[in-house]
């Protein structure tokens, strides 16, 4: 059978290199382009904040729509491994059910210790029972009137059709065993998605039309309901526009730019070793031994 | 069935089998497993191994969901799916051991038991049965022989299978039952033999027989190795034997001198083993420190977070759970599939060595086989090569090459030219000249063997139903043709006799010969002629003599006289009749018949290396004495007043003979006067009368009678070397492999055949060490130790067995000092228990070993080396049935070794390290990721991902490295010394193996760290609806990630791309996007649409172009300076490969057309290049420092420059000879017009470029001697 033997020569490890450090590096500038473009305001507001507050904010430039609009929480282990495994799927499709599948759920499993299918918590599981409940609002501060901030179509759109689906009957929401009594409600099933990393933002409404404009004031009510000091974490709010790239993800900007300049420095010297130093390719002398 | 009691003595009682039911039956057995006994005794050897222990305990802590990281269905599967393949794979081998155990049982036997004759399968034969055996049977058992068609009893074996000797031996029936030679008489025969219990000495049998069991007045006679015929001996020159078994199954000698079956590791296995334990300690450390980190931060910090609700008291065991989780997530460090990936592997490269049609030998098309599926890498790390002499190196047909008669020398003319064929001698014989009419005369007269007539009928009866492979092949040599007229004499002997039972299997068993010596025929234009010797009798039929020799030398010195017209026709007790057929000056061939009478044979033993016979010729009543022996012996014994000029004329030849590797004889003879053949015969009688002493008295006589000679000639017989032995062993010592030889065969003849095949050269220095007792053999030793550190040069070892033996049991660390140190060890006279405690010897130092051999004497040897390899030769199939690797000739070891060992070797050692690095990879991503997750050991991947990625994404493209080849196999040839590659393990060591490590570890760091840094909190942001990052999205960009990753390390890992390669390995890159989409859309999967989102998201594409990028850049960078800066030698090699190819030069021919191709290989064997390094000369300096050697080569070290130089020169002067083979590279680069060009000073192989890549020096006789070497 034919076949190639590659090899690593100057003639094609140069070149490699040279092409990908352009490529890195036209990267890093469009990147840093993009990202100039993004305008982002973010806030925190647990530290002064009692069960009411009110928090301003004054953009620089107009934010044209989408303005995105999350909130933002620190030092959350959504990751943890106890954490993301306590829910059950199939209860979040509606499907019942029995004391025994929920053993998924643990700790949070059904009401009183109840080892009876009824008393299983609807629905059950650690993420779905520390369901993030602060509230916000936003308004023209000068004109106290709403901004067309929109809480529908935050959550996936396969996640409303297909993984969340009320039970029947639906849950009864003073009983105590319920936890959510909509399982399609958009904050819910942000929430249940849950993040990868303890810092996280979630998204909670989104300006569809219009803009935040610029030097105006606006004003966001908080209902300030979820406990994070206990465990050091923080909460924020933020607004954000996007741009192909989403949002101002200058991160990997940075990563492209360095490793662009770090190639761009590699393949200059890979040439002055080859131009300078370099030896001739499938010579013999190299191998034997009292060849001049 | 087996005896409870310890057995003290056998009684044995001929036709009373229930006096003999305790002993077990005849069924032999090599198999591992009954039915009943295959599923529980295979499920305890698989869980013997300390990876399956370790793989069982991961999968039963994977069926506690609390500490599963992933579903347990993802370990279970491949779990069992591993132990069924390995369950199937081994029923398999012992099917076929079943397999062959049931044909050799199932050979139906004639026997005589309780008084009555009947037909039993082998297996079924018991002690106490009488057997019936006709010529060229093999023996079932062990056998007394108690009478034989010969009214003196005796007749003739050959013990090939047991101690590999293949001259005939007698064996006497004793005189009380020789008589019984007939079933009748048998069937009354009530003898009884008391002998010992089973034992493995084949020299051995202390035994005595009564002939009446009931007399208890008799005596019982006693019985001695001479009336025995072992198990595995095959019945010649007689008729038919009848035999009482006495040891049976597998306590018959040959049964107890077979080891049991081992199962076999390579050395790469125990490799992979002591990884596994290093690997296995740092998980535990792994474990210990994150489950330590995992508790404090729980503590610390988990206890505080309401919505992990940690509980305020926890069961007991709650603190194990943590470090438990982090032990089955990074479990997978030792990944399950690599056993089953290496199996497969392991078993295709026994397919690959099945399929080598290079390994084919045409002529007798027989091709490698492995019968060991699992060893092929240990086959590139051979350090010692352990061969058998006769059948293994030399083809074990004699030939009579060359004489001196009378001071004058012939058939010198050419290398390879007879002397039957040179003009002067023909001339001489047309002349009648005396002396060379005596010399043939003693030639024809002075010998042991038997003519025998074959009425031209019975041949042709035989030919006629087996045409079709008689015309097919020619040219038979004898030895093939004496098979073939032995088959002739069993139809006689079925016709004849009417008490002949069981034609029908009989002739079961000669188709079976037939088969095997057709599948042994060797064509051989030089024997052709000597082969057939037809006779016209009297009655003008057509007559054949065929020669029945218990030595095949005698053998060639008769056909030889009988070619120069001196012709033996009958042996007769007293009397010999030769046919002069020489020519007459008036009436052109003249036909004389001569009778001599034999008076008296002095015989040949080993201590008096001399043979002599008394004759008198019928008719003119002159007497004779004709002597022929060693060179010593001869010229001591010869008349005082021998010319001197003539003496030293034939010292002379007889050296030059010596020299080229032949067996030499030297004859003289004396007339003997009437008086002193009185004298003597009186005098002879008298000794031989005496009971003390007889044989030194009768030394003497003869001693004294065996004078004054006249000096005939010498003779040269060639042992013919197989084809290709030398060149093979120059090359596979290049290879830097220690070649040792372990033969039963004499001392100077291990001496003859060890130069001749390049195991020593001609001016090697030789040590011999000797001695019987122990104190004798510690002076020798001592004494070369002192010799060597005098002369510090290469010396070559001979040892006897005797002295073997002394040495190894009291002598073993001053032996193996002197052996490993020697160039070549030749142990001559060995037992095959002794070849084994060689080979051990060497094992035990940790040395990798192979043992070649073709016989049954090879078989222990065979099973105690690393590799066994059996030849299939003219001696059975036994060392072919124990061997672990079959080939036909020795010649393809070298390509058994060379290219699939090294290849093989290269290929596990990338695809092992390989397997750990992508686990190892896999699991540090896994562990990192926990630091951002409380260490609760959590998995980054999906259940379906962590599958995925072990079971079909990274396990099947490796599959495709399976024919990757570093260098390709003619420039392994070329270079020998890329071997050392693999025997010195640059492929697979610490070094490696850490290097690996570290590209898993970096790897794994820079796709986590940049997946973190990239989907960091607040910044990320998905472009189309604006949702912030969710675990399944930044799981299965990670897992694109790596495929990637993976993708692009087998690519840069891959050195031979072909269109199998891009297909796999893009083709699974292809694979994975669809089946991730198609994953992505049921609803029931937890990646439910999260595909669609990570493809359309830029984030993604980019962030696995960084991480491909990042991760692989230090690879390139390591590899590319390495192999331009610090290149190895394989690396150079592959470069020029490279670079050649594209340029069109000569390296491919190979690869184009046959023609080329056999060009080509002409090239081979003489590859003297220069240009390569590659002077003939192993280097250890040079090779054995990898990295390094392409900077030492650089500087000139003036004692490697002087040999150099030397054979450079040797070279040069040599090369007008020869023939170039030159490649016009024209501008064009039409590279097609390749033609042999006579030059005189250009040999290199490319003309036109100074700086070659392939000088040759290929000699014209290399053109028709070498023609397979690839």
């Amino acid at each position: 059978m034919g076949g190639k033997n590659p090899l690593l020569t100057p003639k094609c490890v140069i070149p490699f290199c040279y092409l990908f450090s352009a490529i890195f590096l036209v990267l890093a500038i469009t990147l840093f382009v993009s990202i100039s473009k993004v305008d982002e305001i973010t806030q925190r507001y647990d530290k002064d904040c009692t069960t009411k507050c009110n928090i301003t904010i004054e953009p620089t430039k107009d934010m044209l729509a989408p303005v995105y609009f999350y909130y933002q929480l620190t030092n959350y282990h959504q990751n943890h491994r106890k954490y993301i495994k306590s829910r059950s799927d199939k209860q979040l499709r509606g499907e019942t059910l029995s004391y025994a599948d929920s053993s998924v759920c643990d700790p949070i499993r059904s009401y009183d210790d109840k080892e009876s299918t009824k008393e299983v918590y609807e629905p059950c599981g650690l993420v779905a029972w520390s369901k993030f409940n602060d509230t916000f609002s936003i308004m023209e501060e000068s004109t106290q009137k709403s901004v067309g901030f929109t809480e529908k179509g935050i959550a996936w759109e396969s996640d409303l059709d297909e993984k969340f689906k009320n039970p029947d009957p639906l849950p009864d929401p003073d009983s105590p065993t319920t936890i959510q009594s909509n399982y399609q409600d958009e904050h819910f099933i942000v929430w249940m998605r849950v993040a990868p990393l303890p810092t996280f933002r979630k998204l909670y409404a989104i300006l569809k039309t219009g803009k935040l404009e610029k030097n105006k004031k606006y004003t966001i009510q908080i209902e300030n309901n979820y406990p994070v000091h206990q465990f050091e974490g923080t909460k924020s709010i933020s607004f954000s526009t996007s741009t192909w790239i989403g949002g101002k993800n200058s991160a990997i900007g940075w990563c492209y730019l360095v490793i662009g300049l770090l190639l761009l420095a590699l393949s200059i010297s890979f040439t002055l070793k080859h131009l300078l130093w370099g030896r001739e390719l499938g010579n013999s002398k190299y191998l034997s031994w009292n060849k001049n | 069935m087996r005896r409870k009691k310890k057995e003290t003595l056998r009684r044995v009682f001929a036709n009373n089998s229930e006096s003999n039911d305790r002993y077990i039956n005849n069924k032999v057995t090599n198999s591992k497993y009954h039915w009943w006994s295959f599923l529980p005794i295979n499920l305890w050897e698989q869980f013997g191994r300390f990876m399956n222990q370790y793989f069982l305990i991961i999968a039963t802590l994977q069926l506690w969901t609390e500490i599963a990281p992933v579903d347990p269905k993802t370990i279970w599967g491949p779990l069992s799916f591993i132990f069924l393949l390995s369950a199937i794979k081994s029923g398999l081998d012992d099917l076929n051991r079943h397999r062959v155990d049931k044909k050799a049982n199932e050979r139906i036997f004639h026997v005589i038991r309780d008084c009555e004759p009947r037909d039993v399968m082998s297996k079924n034969i018991r002690v106490g049965d009488i057997i019936y055996l006709k010529e060229n049977m093999e023996s079932p058992c062990d056998l007394v022989l108690l009478s034989s068609s010969n009214k003196d009893g005796s007749c003739y074996i050959q013990t090939a299978n047991l101690d590999g000797e293949t001259d005939l031996k007698t064996r006497v029936a004793l005189k009380g039952t020789r008589v019984l030679n007939s079933q009748g008489l048998l069937s009354q025969f009530k003898g009884l033999i008391e002998c010992k219990p089973p034992n493995p000495e084949i020299y051995l049998f202390d035994s005595r027989l009564k002939m009446e069991t009931n007399d208890t007045d008799e005596d019982f006679l006693s019985l001695s190795v001479k009336q025995t015929i072992f198990q595995g001996v095959h019945l010649k020159n007689t008729k038919f034997i009848y035999g009482l078994s006495v040891y049976t199954g597998n306590e018959t000698k040959l049964g107890m001198n077979k080891l049991p079956p081992e199962s076999k590791w390579t050395k790469i296995d125990r490799q992979i083993n002591n990884m596994t334990i290093v690997i296995f300690c740092i998980q535990f450390l792994l474990v210990l420190s994150l489950g330590a980190l995992g508790s404090l931060w729980k503590s610390k910090e988990g206890k505080k977070k309401f919505y992990l609700y940690y509980p305020r008291d926890e069961e007991w065991y709650q603190f194990l759970i943590i470090p438990l989780r982090f032990l089955l997530l990074i479990s997978l460090m030792i990944p399950i599939s690599v056993k089953v990936t290496l199996d497969i592997c392991k078993s295709l490269y026994a397919l690959f060595i099945n399929w080598d049609l290079k390994m084919w030998d045409y002529d007798n098309n027989i091709g490698a086989y492995a019968n060991n599926t699992s060893i092929s890498e240990d086959l590139g790390q051979i350090e010692y090569i352990f061969s058998d002499k006769t059948g293994t190196l030399t083809e074990n047909i004699m030939e009579f090459k060359k004489c001196s008669i009378a001071g004058i020398s012939y058939g010198n003319k050419h290398k390879h030219s007879s002397a039957l064929k040179d003009p002067r001698l023909c001339k001489a014989i047309k002349n009648q000249q005396p002396e060379v009419i005596l010399f043939f005369l003693n030639l024809a007269l002075n010998n042991t063997i038997v003519p025998i007539k074959i009425k031209n009928k019975d041949r042709i009866a035989v030919n006629s139903s087996f045409s079709q492979e008689d015309s097919r092949y020619d040219d038979i040599s004898v030895v093939e043709n004496s098979k073939k007229i032995d088959i002739a004499i069993d139809y006689d002997s079925n016709d004849d006799s009417d008490d002949d039972v069981n034609v029908g299997s009989d002739e079961d068993e000669i188709l079976l010969k037939l088969d095997h010596s057709g599948e042994t025929k060797k064509k051989d234009k030089n024997l052709d002629s000597l082969n057939e010797h037809q006779v016209k009798n009297e009655s003008g039929k057509q007559k054949k003599i065929i020669y029945k020799a218990s030595s095949p030398d005698e053998e060639a010195l008769v056909k030889a006289a009988s070619t120069m017209g001196i012709e033996f026709v009958e042996r007769e007790t007293k009397t010999l009749t030769l046919i002069f057929n020489l020519h007459d000056a008036k009436s052109g061939r003249n036909k004389i018949k001569r009778q001599y009478e034999l008076i008296k044979t002095l015989n040949f033993t080993s201590d008096r290396k001399r043979m002599s016979v008394l004759i008198k010729e019928i008719g003119t009543q002159e007497i004779y004495l004709f002597i022929k022996g060693a060179d010593d012996e001869i010229f001591k014994r010869l008349d005082p007043q021998t010319d001197e000029a003539l003496l030293e004329k034939t010292k002379n030849d007889v050296e030059n003979f010596a020299r080229k590797g032949l067996r030499t004889l030297l004859f003289g003879y004396r007339a003997v006067t009437g008086k002193e053949l009185k004298r003597f015969l009186k005098e002879y009688k008298t000794a031989n009368n005496e009971i003390e002493g007889r044989e030194r008295e009768l030394e003497k006589i003869f001693h004294k009678f065996e004078q004054n000679f006249h000096l005939l000639g010498a003779t040269a017989i060639e042992d013919k070397l197989q084809d290709q032995v030398p060149e093979t062993i120059r090359i596979l010592r290049e290879a830097g492999i220690k070649i040792w030889m372990l033969t039963g065969d004499k001392y100077s003849t291990s001496l003859q055949i060890s130069k001749a095949c390049n195991l020593i050269p001609h001016n090697g220095i030789v040590y011999k060490i000797e001695g019987g007792e122990q104190i004798a053999v510690e002076k020798c030793i001592k004494a070369i130790f002192q010799k060597i550190a005098v002369n510090q040069q290469n010396y070559y070892l001979f040892i006897g067995g005797k002295t073997l033996e002394i040495a190894l049991n009291s002598l073993k660390s001053k032996l193996i000092k002197l052996c490993i140190n020697a160039n070549s060890v030749i142990c001559c006279r060995t037992t095959p228990q002794q070849k084994s405690k060689v080979v051990k010897m060497i094992k035990d130092l940790k040395k990798m070993t192979l043992a070649i051999g073709d016989g049954g004497n090879d078989v222990t040897m065979i099973q105690t080396a690393h590799i066994g390899v059996g030849i299939v030769g003219k001696e059975g199939l036994q060392a072919v049935r124990a061997s672990d690797y079959s080939i036909s000739r020795f010649k393809f070891l070298l390509r058994l070794m060379l290219v699939h060992g090294r290849y093989s070797y290269y290929r596990t050692a990338f695809i092992v390290q390989y397997s750990f690095y992508k686990a190892i990879f896999f699991c540090v991503i896994q562990i990192i990721y926990n630091f951002w997750s409380g260490f609760s050991g959590i998995s980054f991947f999906n259940s379906m991902s962590v599958m995925t990625y072990n079971g079909i994404f990274t396990a099947f493209p490796i599959f495709f490295y399976l024919h990757d080849k570093d260098v390709s196999e003619e420039l392994i040839y070329l270079n020998p010394q890329l071997y050392l590659d693999s025997s010195k393990g640059r492929f697979f060591n610490k070094k490696t193996l850490f290097w690996w490590f570290v590209r898993a570890v970096y790897q794994g760091a820079i796709t986590m760290l940049f997946l973190a840094f990239i989907f960091k909190d607040r910044d990320y942001l998905y472009a189309m609806d604006g949702s912030g990052a969710d675990q399944a999205l930044i799981s299965m960009t990670g897992f694109t990630a790596v495929l990637l990753l993976q993708t692009f390390t087998l690519a840069l890992e891959t050195k031979h791309w072909t269109l199998y390669n891009h297909l796999i390995i893009w083709g699974f890159l292809i694979f994975y996007y669809l089946s991730s989409l198609l994953a992505n859309s049921l609803p029931n999967f937890e990646m439910y649409y999260a595909m669609f989102r990570t493809f359309s998201d830029p984030i993604h594409w980019l962030a696995c172009l960084l991480i491909n990028v990042v991760a692989q850049l230090p690879v390139i960078i390591a590899k590319y300076w390495s192999s331009q800066y610090t290149p190895t030698r394989a690396d150079l090699i592959r470069e020029k490969e490279v670079y050649y190819r594209s340029n069109g030069l000569p390296i491919n021919i190979a690869h184009k057309s046959k023609k080329k191709n056999l060009i080509y290989s002409k090239i081979i064997p003489s590859y003297n290049s220069s240009d390569f390094g590659n002077n003939g000369i192993f280097d250890p300096i040079r090779d054995c420092f990898g990295k390094r050697d392409f900077k030492r080569m650089n500087k000139k070290d003036p004692l490697t420059r002087l040999i150099k130089d030397n054979i450079e020169n040797e070279l040069l002067k040599k090369h007008n000879e020869l023939h170039s083979i030159t490649q016009t590279n024209s501008k064009n680069s039409s590279f097609n017009h390749l033609k042999i060009v006579e030059t005189d000073d250009d040999y290199y192989f490319l003309s036109g470029n100074s700086q070659s890549m392939f000088s040759t020096s290929s000699t014209s006789s290399s053109f028709q001697d070498n023609e397979m070497m690839i």
